[in-house]
C-alpha cells in the first residue's frame, strides 16, 4: 500500500527540477534554482486585492521600479534602486529596508546556510548608471553604453546580509561590471552573472569566490542551476550572431556545452528553464528552443506566437508542458506547449502587452500579469480563462507563496500588490478569442454585409443614374 | 470585351488619337527615361477626382460586384481561421489591395505565420497567397473592365477575368521582389528606410496597376502587357505617379488607423466586418480607376519601340 501510495504521489505531482537549499517560499527567481516557475504552494483564484505597498520609483531620472520580489517567511523582499526593502507578507507594511548602491532593480534571493537565513542582492551600477529618461517604472532597464568608459570605479558588487539582522554576513563579491542578472541559489553556491559576461559562483558559506567563467556575451537573465548544471544565456549582438546558450559544471565551472543561435533576430535570449533533461530558452526570433541538458543538442524548436516575453522571464516548466507568454504590441498571448514535441497544445489571446515578466504556476491555474495591469488566471488543462482582475498601472514578476501572490504595480500606483483567495469571488469559463465560433463567424459576417451590400448598391444607382456610364460608344454618337 | 471607339460622356473629351499608333519617343538614359516627358503631348487621362468617382461608381453599380468583394473576403477569412490563423481580423482589410500592398501588408504576414516562420513551408505558404492573390485580382479586374465598358457584370465576367491571371500573378512576384529590393535597402538608408519602403509600394503600384487590364482588352500578351503598362504608366501629363502614390498613403494610413478587429481573435465582431468591407471597397474602387484611367488612354499609349539592328 505504501509503495502505491509513493508511486501515485510521484505520478501526481510535477517534479522538482533542483531544490535549492533555500528557505520556504518564493526565494528567487521563479521560485527556485531551476527558474521551473511552479509554485510548490500559494492561492488559487479567484482572488481579492490583499494590500497594495506604495513604492515610489526611484534611481536617476526618478523612473526606476522594483525588482521582482521574493517571499521568505513572512516577508516579502524587492529590491528597488537604492534600498531592499521588506514588507509584512499579511498586512504589507514595510518591516525594515537597507541601504542599496544604485543599480538596476535585480531580483534578491533568500539561502539558508548552517540554519541562517541569508538575503544576497546585487548592486551597484559598475559606476555609469544611465542617463535620465533611458527607462521606465516598469520597463526594461537600460543597459550602460558599453562604449562608455566607467565615470568612476566599478561599484558593482554582490552583497549578502542576515535575514534577521540584516548585517553582512561576509565581505561583498566585486563584480567586473554592472548586474541584471539577479542571484540565484543552489545549495551551498550562489550565482550572478554581469552585463560583462563574467559568470561567478560563490561559497555562501565562506563568502569565497568558487569560480567565475566569462561567457563574453552581455547577461541579462538568470543563471538557472539543476543537477550539476549551471546555464546561463547571453545576448546576440544586433545584426550580427544570435544569442549564447552555456552549460557549465557547478563543480568548478569547466564548460559543458556551448551553443550560439544561428538566428540573426535571436539577439535576445529569456533567462533559462532547467529540469529533467532539458534547458528551455525563449528568444527574439519568436521561438522557442529545448537543449538537451546533457550534450546541448537542439531537441526541438517552436515558434508558438510572436516575441516572448524576454525580460526577467523564463518558461514555466512541468514534466509535460512549458507555458509562456509573448506580446508584440497589445496582443499578448499565453500558451500551453508540450514538453516532448514543442507542439502548441493551446493559446489564449490576452490581448494586452505582455512586456516583463514570467508567468507562473499554481495548481491548475497559470497566472499571468500583463502590462496593461491585469492578472489573468489560465485554466492549464483546457486553456481557458478562469478569473481575472484590471487595475490601474502595469502589473509584473509575480511571487505566489502561502496564503498570497505578490506582484510588482506600476504606473500611478508604483510598489507591490498582494493578491489572496476570494471566497465569494467566482470563476468563469472564457475560452480564448482565438477559438473559432463559426456559427457566430457567418453571423456577424451576414449581419455586416446585408447592410454593406444595401447601401453601396442604393449609392450605386443613384450615382450611376446622375453620372451616366463610363464611355460611349462612338458609332452609335454618330448616328 | 469590346473594341468599339469610345469616349467618356460629359464635359471631358479625350483628344482623337492619330490615325496611325503614336511615333515610339526616341531612346533616352535611365534617369531621362524615368523622368523627363516621354511623348510630345499631354495624356488624356482623366483627374484624381474624376477617376475615383467613376471607380467607385463601377464598383458600387454592379451587384455582383459588391457581392464578389463581401464573399471573397469571408471565404479567404474562412481559409485562413482554418488553416490556424489566429488574428489580427483588420489585417484583412488590405487583403483585395493591389500589389505590392497587398503582397506587403497581408501575404508577407499571414501565411508564413501559418507555416511556422521559417524554412521552406514558408516559401511554400507565400507561393500558396500570391496564387490566390492573382486569382482574386484577375477575376476582379474582369468584372470591373466589363462594367467599365457598360457589359452586364455577372459570375462569368469573374471567370473571364481570369485570362489576366499570368499577369496578376507575374505583378505579385515582381512586387515581392520590389519589396526584397526594399527591405535591402533599408539599412544602407538609415532613417529613410520608412521611405524607402513606402517609394517601393508606390513604384510597384505605379509599373503594374494597368497590366492585367492590358491583358483583359487583348492588347497585349502577360509580358507585353507589363511592359505597356509601364509605357501607359509614364505618359506625361498622366499623374499615375501621383495617382498611385495617393492610393499607397491611403491604404497605408487605413492600415494602420484604430479599428475594430485589430487584435488576436478568431471571431469578428460586426463592426470589424464592416471596417473591413470599407476598406476593401476602396481598394477596388482604385483598382476600377486604374482600370478607367486605362481604358480613356489605350490608344493613346505609345507602341514598343523596335530595337533598330546596329545601333549604338
Amino acid at each position: 500500500v505504501l509503495l502505491i501510495v509513493c508511486a501515485m504521489a510521484t505520478v501526481a505531482l510535477p517534479f522538482a527540477p533542483a531544490v535549492a537549499q533555500t528557505t520556504t517560499g518564493w526565494a528567487q527567481f521563479q521560485g527556485d534554482a531551476a527558474h521551473s516557475g511552479v509554485a510548490p504552494d500559494g492561492p488559487e483564484p479567484p482572488y481579492e486585492l490583499l494590500w497594495h505597498a506604495a513604492v515610489e520609483p526611484g534611481g536617476p531620472s526618478g523612473d526606476q521600479g522594483l525588482s521582482a520580489p521574493v517571499i521568505a517567511g513572512e516577508l516579502a523582499i524587492a529590491a528597488a534602486p537604492e534600498e531592499v526593502l521588506a514588507f509584512d507578507l499579511a498586512t504589507g507594511d514595510e518591516v525594515w529596508s537597507i541601504p542599496r548602491a544604485l543599480g538596476p532593480p535585480s531580483q534578491p534571493a533568500v539561502a539558508e546556510v548552517d540554519g541562517r537565513s541569508m538575503l544576497l542582492f546585487t548592486e551597484g551600477w559598475a559606476g555609469h548608471p544611465p542617463r535620465s529618461g533611458t527607462t521606465g517604472p516598469t520597463g526594461p532597464t537600460a543597459s550602460p553604453s558599453t562604449s562608455e568608459e566607467p565615470a568612476a570605479p566599478v561599484d558593482s558588487r554582490l552583497v549578502a546580509v542576515d535575514l534577521q539582522t540584516q548585517e553582512q554576513v561576509w565581505e561583498p563579491i566585486e563584480l567586473t561590471e554592472v548586474s541584471r542578472s539577479g542571484v540565484t541559489v543552489d545549495g551551498d553556491r550562489a550565482y550572478v552573472a554581469d552585463t560583462r559576461g563574467e559568470l561567478f559562483a560563490i561559497d555562501l558559506t565562506t563568502g569565497d569566490v568558487a569560480w567565475s567563467v566569462s561567457i563574453d556575451r552581455t547577461v541579462d537573465g538568470a543563471v538557472a542551476v539543476a543537477d550539476g548544471t549551471v546555464v546561463v544565456t547571453g545576448r546576440g549582438s544586433a545584426g550580427g550572431s544570435g544569442a549564447t546558450v552555456a552549460a557549465f559544471e557547478s563543480i568548478d565551472g569547466s564548460i559543458r556545452w556551448r551553443r550560439e543561435i544561428d538566428s540573426p533576430a535571436a539577439v535576445f535570449p529569456s533567462a533559462p528553464s532547467v529540469g529533467g533533461d532539458l534547458a528551455i530558452v525563449a528568444l527574439s526570433d519568436a521561438t522557442v528552443r529545448a537543449f538537451a541538458m546533457d550534450s546541448g543538442d537542439e531537441r526541438w524548436s517552436s515558434r508558438p506566437g510572436t516575441t516572448p516575453t524576454l525580460f526577467e522571464s523564463a518558461v514555466v516548466q512541468l514534466d509535460d508542458a512549458v507555458y509562456m507568454s509573448d506580446s508584440i504590441g497589445l496582443t499578448g498571448s499565453a500558451y500551453r506547449i508540450d514538453r516532448s514535441t514543442g507542439e502548441v497544445v493551446w493559446d489564449f489571446a490576452i490581448n494586452e502587452s505582455i512586456i516583463r515578466g514570467a508567468p507562473v504556476l499554481i495548481g491548475d491555474a497559470l497566472l499571468v500579469a500583463t502590462s496593461d495591469g491585469s492578472l489573468n488566471a489560465i485554466d492549464t488543462a483546457t486553456g481557458e480563462r478562469i478569473w481575472r482582475d484590471v487595475r490601474g498601472g502595469s502589473l509584473s514578476s509575480l511571487a505566489p507563496a502561502g496564503s498570497v501572490v505578490v506582484g510588482v504595480r506600476g504606473g500611478d500606483r508604483a510598489g507591490l500588490d498582494a493578491f489572496a483567495f476570494n471566497p465569494s469571488g467566482r470563476l468563469v469559463r472564457e475560452a480564448s478569442p482565438t477559438t473559432p465560433d463559426y456559427a457566430s463567424n457567418f453571423a456577424n459576417f451576414a449581419i455586416a454585409a446585408v447592410p454593406f451590400a444595401a447601401l453601396a448598391l442604393v449609392a450605386g444607382t443613384l450615382l450611376a443614374s446622375r453620372m451616366g456610364p463610363a464611355f460611349e460608344d462612338e458609332d452609335e454618337e454618330e448616328e | 470585351v469590346t473594341e468599339k471607339k469610345r469616349r467618356r460622356p460629359g464635359t471631358y473629351r479625350p483628344p482623337k488619337p492619330s490615325e496611325d499608333a503614336p511615333e515610339a519617343p526616341p531612346r533616352r538614359g535611365l534617369l531621362d527615361s524615368l523622368f523627363a516627358p516621354r511623348t510630345g503631348r499631354m495624356a488624356s487621362m482623366p483627374g484624381t477626382m474624376g477617376s475615383l468617382s467613376r471607380g467607385f461608381v463601377t464598383v458600387v453599380g454592379s451587384p455582383w460586384i459588391v457581392g464578389a468583394v463581401a464573399l471573397s473576403l469571408f471565404i479567404v477569412w474562412l481559409g485562413g481561421v482554418a488553416a490556424g490563423f489566429k488574428g489580427p481580423f483588420s489585417l484583412l482589410a488590405n487583403a483585395l489591395a493591389l500589389p505590392p500592398i497587398s503582397t506587403a501588408t497581408v501575404d508577407a504576414i499571414i501565411p508564413p505565420s501559418l507555416a511556422g516562420g521559417s524554412g521552406s513551408g514558408v516559401l511554400v505558404a507565400l507561393f500558396g497567397a500570391f496564387l490566390l492573390r492573382a486569382a482574386i485580382h484577375a477575376a476582379f479586374t474582369g468584372a470591373l473592365v466589363e462594367q467599365l465598358e457598360g457589359r452586364k457584370v455577372s459570375g462569368w465576367s469573374f471567370l473571364r477575368g481570369l485570362r489576366a491571371f499570368p499577369v496578376t500573378m507575374a505583378a505579385s512576384l515582381g512586387g515581392f521582389m520590389l519589396l526584397n529590393i526594399g527591405s535591402a535597402l533599408a539599412p544602407i538608408v538609415g532613417g529613410l528606410a520608412l521611405l524607402v519602403q513606402l517609394a517601393v509600394l508606390v513604384v510597384g503600384v505605379y509599373l503594374f496597376a494597368f497590366a492585367p487590364v492590358i491583358t483583359i482588352m487583348g492588347h497585349e500578351r502577360a509580358f507585353g502587357s507589363i511592359a505597356r503598362s509601364l509605357r501607359a504608366a509614364r505618359m506625361a501629363g498622366s499623374g499615375n505617379l501621383s495617382f498611385a502614390a495617393l492610393y499607397v498613403l491611403a491604404s497605408v494610413v487605413l492600415l494602420f488607423f484604430p479599428k475594430p478587429g485589430n487584435l488576436l481573435g478568431v471571431n469578428p465582431s460586426v463592426g470589424a466586418w464592416l471596417a473591413v468591407f470599407a476598406i476593401s471597397l476602396l481598394h477596388v474602387v482604385f483598382q476600377a480607376a486604374f482600370a478607367y484611367r486605362y481604358l480613356c488612354v489605350y490608344d493613346e499609349v505609345p507602341e514598343a519601340q523596335v530595337r533598330q539592328a546596329g545601333r549604338r
